[in-house]
């Protein structure tokens, strides 16, 4: 996580400047976010 | 050959200056357009708040958040733009920041007007001073049904044309002592305008008291239910509309001479950003902050404020998330809200809408992740050397953010307390605001109560 670059200045940065490297962390905790939400979901609409 | 020469020269010219021109017209429209849309924010809260009283208070409810948008306006126009050129560097203004402030925000100036050679002034300070109106609107939520409206009126205007434009000065501003010694980075104003607001209505709800009725003598609550919910729900979407104008207004369009670059858009700071970011990045905070509400409570007015504390929840870094990060900030602020609410409401406090919680906490949430998650960034434009995010320049923010909103609301309204100002009458808020306050009846013929499930 932090910057995915270490040069202190936003100088030269010129395309994708997010947290190089997490990406695919990121996106599978979203996805089981997501996936947790619906579970619960499920478990509340059967003990309605 | 000289002739072709000098028609292309004169072609060229006049292609550039249709080029500038045009950059002017859609800079200046941009900004323009940001007003109306966050218009909408002032629409939903009123919608939302009405919703949230009981029917014989809804029409009060109503005239308070009218008037504090009405009173924003001049009272931002008199001093509230200048408090923001003035006092970036602390609670003293240098002689340049005051010079600066003179030139651009005297009340008396010609900036401050129609001016041929001035098409910008006007355009910010209403996006400022639509700011100012929703920091007075986050605040009129939570005090609903017992706050006398002079009072209120008096306690939004110092919020709306004072508190959060000094927070402003120093957090939301290259200039500011925040950014240029902390780092401290505030994209979308999580700090700046939802904490201020927020703590601002914590501090005033302490002195206020709770609504007769919301606290048993055992402490225990009672859950106050509003008169209408589907007006609430609906005005919370048009408050996440009129955001997206928020966050639009948070962006330096590129290629004018008050731009910080000539062809990419930047934050405040001058830090370079892109709307494509802003869109991927308050989508997903929409959807992980109304996904994270759903799954704790499954209740629709929690899962609206979900979303809602969720765009807050990533507003600080809506720059720089990686996308599916802003879905995750966001879905922690959007679950945690409702327990965030019920710890409020266990020490005594009766904020009728969450103000406290969706615009304080989790905007102090937000101003946090960024400390987490995006520290190293460099805070401004410029060459190595420039102050950089971090998580304890975050945490700072946070303190001094907590600060200049909470003191203000408490110490204003412990002496209105004291004077007997603050609160209607014990006798008033039994028998309705609207009967008591208001000239006008909001259903005549009266609206049928619906079954409920318990």
């Amino acid at each position: 996580m932090g910057a995915p670059f270490d040069t202190g200045t936003w100088n030269g940065v010129d395309a994708s400047y997010y947290t190089a490297g997490w990406e695919g962390i990121w996106l599978t905790v979203s996805i089981i976010m997501c996936l947790v939400a619906l579970y619960y979901g499920v478990v509340n609409e059967k003990n309605d | 050959m000289e002739e072709q020469l000098l028609e292309l020269a004169n072609k060229v010219a006049a292609l550039e200056s249709a080029t500038a021109a045009t950059n002017k017209v859609t800079a200046e429209m941009y900004y323009y357009l940001t007003i109306p849309l966050m218009i909408l924010i002032h629409a939903g809260f009123l919608a939302y708040e009405m919703g949230a009283s009981r029917m014989k208070n809804v029409l009060s409810s109503g005239v308070k958040n009218i008037l504090a948008f009405a009173f924003m306006i001049p009272t931002f126009y008199y001093f509230g733009w200048f408090v923001y050129w003035a006092f970036p560097n602390g609670l003293i203004p240098s002689a340049e920041n005051w010079q600066v402030a003179i030139d651009y925000a005297n009340p008396v100036g010609a900036v401050m007007g129609p001016n041929l050679a001035d098409n910008a002034t006007g355009v910010f300070w209403g996006a400022f001073t639509l700011f100012a109106c929703t920091t007075a609107s986050i605040f009129s939520g939570s005090v609903i049904e017992r706050i006398r409206v002079v009072p209120f009126t008096i306690l939004a205007i110092v919020l709306g044309s004072f508190a959060w434009v000094i927070a402003a000065a120093w957090g939301w501003n290259a200039g500011g002592w925040m950014v240029n010694s902390l780092g401290y980075h505030d994209f979308g104003a999580a700090g700046v305008v939802h904490m201020i607001a927020g703590f601002f209505a914590l501090g005033v709800l302490i002195n206020l008291g709770p609504r007769i009725g919301k606290f048993n003598a055992d402490g225990t609550a009672n859950h106050i239910s509003g008169h209408n919910m589907p007006f609430t729900a609906t005005g919370l979407m048009l408050i996440i509309v009129g955001f997206w104008g928020f966050l639009m207004a948070c962006a330096i369009f590129p290629g004018e001479g008050w731009s910080w670059s000539g062809t990419q858009y930047a934050s405040i700071y001058g830090t370079p950003m892109t709307l494509s970011a802003l869109s991927f990045n308050i989508l997903m905070g929409i959807g992980g902050g109304i996904i994270g509400a759903w799954m704790v409570t499954r209740d629709p007015f929690w899962m609206m404020s979900g979303c809602l504390a969720g765009i807050i929840s990533c507003a600080a870094g809506l720059d720089l998330w990686w996308p599916p990060l802003a879905f995750a900030v966001a879905f922690i602020g959007g679950a945690a809200l409702k327990p965030l609410a019920n710890i409020l409401e266990n020490m005594g406090i009766d904020d009728a809408v969450g103000a406290v919680t969706v615009h304080g906490t989790i905007g102090a949430w937000g101003v946090i992740a960024v400390g987490i998650f995006a520290s190293g960034y460099p805070a401004l434009s410029g060459d190595a050397g420039v102050a950089t995010i971090s998580f304890v320049g975050q945490l700072i923010g946070v303190i001094v953010m907590f600060l200049i909103g909470f003191v203000p609301g408490y110490g204003i309204s412990w002496i209105m307390n004291q004077l007997n100002f603050l609160r209607v009458d014990e006798e008033d808020e039994k028998a309705g605001l609207d009967p008591t306050k208001v000239p006008a009846q909001a259903y005549p013929e009266g609206i049928p109560s619906s079954p409920s499930k318990n």
